[in-house]
């Protein structure tokens, strides 16, 4: 008898199917989870504290977990014996690392760098990988300097883009924004998705700054999804998959001068773990609901 | 514990010397990514003079005569939003 599962999406269970395969398009992606049958990239380049050595960290079934295969080892003598990821931050010890280049699983090579040690955010602390709530892999910011350098290419334009942000807050305190596509700079428009000001999320589009009109919820520590959409005539922001605004959209756009994930510009940093950041820069607004389910999905955000 | 630079030149170029010196993969290896210890910050402009480029060299190896010159804090720009 030959038996027939299928997968949330219809699809047989006999190979992988990621995300970017049912919603193909984006402009950029990154995550610790295997978003693409047809990406044969890692998923992160790491750095260990103790010695500097650096790694590219790959995916051991769909997800980078301690079981991930290293490659490509640099630094001062590229020194390590360790085959895995595991190997690697308990090698002499329980190690900290940190993460240089988030890899863009896109096609596009969008990769988001940060070459300075001090900004580079958290993957594992004392031989443990930083995880969600869930045991999921994810990556932590400081809520000082961290941040990764967004490539100005990822969009062009504010009437037409769609954005998808798994993140969490560790202190709802203060003015935090963890991805910011457009900065405001002239006539161009603020694209923060969220900010964290006064307590609440916001999604904030357009101007002026995280309006009431934009809230999407009051903050808390909780993982949740951010998500946009913006056409040529209406942007909505959504939360945990809700819609919570519409307004008419607007094109001026700014690319960062740095930072971009993690911050907007380079600073206004994010405090808390960021999982998955997913972009396209076009109107999504068919498969929208579809790709806010599955991603919750994954993340086991209700 | 703050050096400050008149030009971000000066600072980068600090910088870089820090990176090499704790051998960073950047000045090591041809895939290596992490450059510098800590970037050039701009600090708030002064009410006189001008605004000079602020470098955390909280873990950089300094000289005595760069040890005498640390400030302790320094203020930066409110971030726009």
């Amino acid at each position: 008898m030959f038996l027939s599962l299928k997968n949330a999406l219809g699809r047989p269970y006999l190979s992988f199917v990621g995300l970017l395969d049912s919603f193909s398009g984006a402009s950029a992606a990154y995550s610790l989870r295997k978003l693409s049958s047809s990406y044969t990239g890692n998923a992160v380049r790491i750095r260990r504290v103790s010695d500097d050595v650096e790694v590219d960290v790959g995916f051991s079934g769909n997800s980078v977990s301690t079981s991930s295969p290293i490659t490509n080892v640099s630094g001062d003598g590229g020194d390590t014996s360790a085959t895995t990821l595991g190997g690697f931050i308990t090698e002499g010890g329980n190690q900290d690392a940190t993460v240089t280049t988030w890899y863009d699983q896109s096609g596009n090579s969008r990769n988001a760098p940060q070459s300075t040690t001090a900004e580079q955010p958290i993957i594992a602390s004392s031989g443990v990988l930083e995880t969600d709530a869930n045991g999921k892999p994810t990556l932590l910011f400081d809520g000082t300097d961290d941040d990764f350098d967004l490539p100005t290419t990822v969009i062009s334009s504010l009437d037409s883009v769609s954005a998808f942000n798994v993140c969490s807050s560790s202190d709802t305190s203060g003015t935090k924004i963890a991805l910011g596509l457009s900065r405001t700079q002239g006539s161009a428009k603020r694209h923060y998705l969220p900010v964290q000001s006064s307590t609440q999320f916001f999604h904030n589009y357009d101007e002026p700054f995280a309006p009431a009109g934009q809230k999407l919820a009051d903050a808390d520590t909780n993982q949740h999804l951010f998500s946009s959409v913006a056409g040529s005539s209406t942007a909505k922001g959504f939360f945990d998959g809700t819609e919570k605004f519409s307004q008419s959209s607007v094109s001026t756009y700014a690319s960062n001068r740095s930072g971009g994930i993690g911050s907007s510009d380079g600073g206004t940093n994010w405090q808390g773990d960021i999982s998955e950041i997913i972009i396209y820069n076009s109107d999504q607004t068919s498969d929208f609901d579809a790709i806010n389910t599955e991603i919750k999905s994954h993340y086991g955000i209700s | 514990m703050y050096l400050l630079y008149a030009t971000e030149t000066e600072a980068s170029n600090r910088a870089d010397q820090e990176g090499q010196s704790q051998n960073l993969s950047f000045w090591t290896s041809p895939i290596g990514i992490s450059k510098w210890v800590s970037k050039p910050r701009i600090t708030a402009k002064p009410l006189i003079g001008s605004a000079k480029w602020a470098l955390d060299v909280s873990d950089y190896t300094l000289t005595e005569e760069e040890q005498a010159a640390t400030v302790d804090s320094v203020t930066f720009p409110t971030p726009q939003v």
